[in-house]
């Protein structure tokens, strides 16, 4: 009872930030995922991990990552866990960035530190964990915001537009 | 042959119908393949790794990178950009694995430095070389898709991108401008003098930490394959008295500054007072 309750508060403590995004996938993340309804393109959150703003003013700055989601709608997908892919990009990821991501998306809180490659090769369930963040959650539809200036990127079914007018190239 | 690049841009050209034809002509469907397979084995990848594909249309070369098996160093995952939205949408509608973006490679690459592991692009970038308008060039384009792609390869990444280039003025406009992006670039033809021709162009950025000696030169891409003459037209030694910067020159601080934007730090912009002696104070 007590936990049920404070995964509310939670949410709705979020969702005080950020009112517009909305949940398609209420599970406590970072479980095994549930399925929901199936759409052929996706973005993953590992995808999300990379990209920044494209704008030349915002290159200068280190705001522009990451993009932030607004709006944001949610899928999982079955994705076949490749470890040996994982501990590759590892040492790449921004685990900050990532928190941050997470966060905003209403995930519970990450630890502070990253796990090393030991730990995740010996470790299957952080494995799975990681690999359901990262490979399997995909954002369908919403907006990418940049920090610095605040151009919005559209997310439609799972194809972000990263056109942009010649006045900002 | 006719060739699309030079009456239409790359976004107006494929449009519903020419994606729908493109993606299902068996002919362009073998060809696709073939290239794709042969840019993988100058990629060379030993392990499951993040691509880049710039062009990747509806897929066809993004198929092949997650059908690696294991054994080989995959399934790799890969990103796909393009320009065209009815190519993605035919992309959409077969289901690919990797991501899409809908972006115009000639607006750059946006990703932070060090993304991936290599880059791949099959019959795309020849189209850079025909935007034009008033707004930007040929030029300007290759160099900030160049610029972008060395940047957000890992160092000691290889990026292949095969591509048809018009005369021998393209290829040189295309590989002049990736040689000032920073790479380390190399050209191969597969069937030269032949109408069957394919241009690879091949490209390092930079050394990687774990490099052995030779594969941080160009030639080393092609060292263990049989049948590949290297014809090296680089300058030898560069000792031509014009290139020496004096060490803390503004010249030299400049050099300094675009190399390492290069790398895709934040470097502050260049002022008039950039490598100026501060005045003495007591």
């Amino acid at each position: 009872m007590v936990l049920l309750v404070l995964i509310h508060f939670m949410i709705s403590g979020y969702m005080h930030h950020i009112p517009e995004t909305r949940f398609l996938r209420r599970t406590l993340p970072l479980s095994p995922p549930g399925h929901l309804e199936k759409k052929t393109a996706k973005m993953k959150l590992l995808t999300l991990n990379f990209l920044t703003c494209a704008v030349k003013t915002c290159k200068s700055s280190s705001d522009s990552f990451p993009l932030h989601p607004k709006d944001a709608e949610l899928a999982s997908d079955d994705v076949e866990v490749n470890p040996e892919l994982l501990v590759n990009l590892l040492p790449r990821l921004d685990w900050k960035a990532l928190k941050t991501t997470s966060a905003e998306l209403g995930f519970p809180q990450l630890p502070d530190s990253p796990p090393t490659i030991e730990q995740l090769q010996s470790d299957d369930k952080l494995l799975k964990d990681l690999h359901s963040l990262l490979m399997e959650t995909n954002l369908m539809e919403g907006k990418l915001v940049c920090g610095v200036c605040g151009h919005e990127y559209a997310v439609r079914e799972g194809i972000p537009n990263f056109l942009l007018p010649s006045h900002l190239v | 042959m006719s060739r699309p690049e030079d009456t239409l841009l790359a976004d107006v050209h494929y449009d519903d119908v020419e994606a729908r034809k493109y993606t299902t002509s068996s002919r362009i469907q073998n060809i696709q393949a073939s290239m794709t397979r042969r840019a993988l084995e100058l990629l060379d990848l030993k392990t499951p790794s993040l691509i880049l594909d710039v062009g990747c249309g509806s897929g066809l070369s993004g198929e092949i990178l997650s059908d690696i098996p294991p054994e080989e160093g995959g399934p790799h995952v890969w990103i796909g950009m393009d320009i065209s939205p009815s190519m993605l949408d035919v992309a959409l509608q077969r289901d690919v694995e990797g991501d899409l973006f809908l972006a115009d490679i000639g607006q750059g690459v946006p990703f932070r430095a060090g993304t991936f592991d290599a880059a791949i692009s099959i019959s795309a970038i020849q189209w850079l070389c025909n935007a034009e308008s008033s707004e930007t060039s040929p030029q300007q384009r290759l160099a900030r898709f160049f610029g972008g792609l060395y940047q957000s390869l890992k160092r000691g990444g290889r990026a292949v991108c095969q591509f048809y280039p018009k005369n021998d003025v393209q290829k040189q406009m295309i590989t002049s401008a990736a040689v000032k992006a920073g790479f380390g670039a190399g050209m191969l033809e597969d069937d030269p003098d032949t109408k069957n021709v394919k241009v690879y162009l091949v490209l390092t950025a930079g050394q990687s930490a774990v490099a052995n000696t030779k594969s941080g030169d160009i030639t080393g891409v092609v060292e263990n394959m049989e049948g590949v003459d290297v014809v090296d037209n680089r300058r030898q030694g560069r000792s031509s008295g014009k290139g020496e910067i004096k060490k803390g020159s503004k010249q030299w601080i400049i050099k300094k500054k675009e190399q390492m934007e290069r790398k895709g730090k934040v470097v502050k912009a260049t002022s008039k007072y950039t490598g100026r002696k501060r005045r003495i104070a007591f």
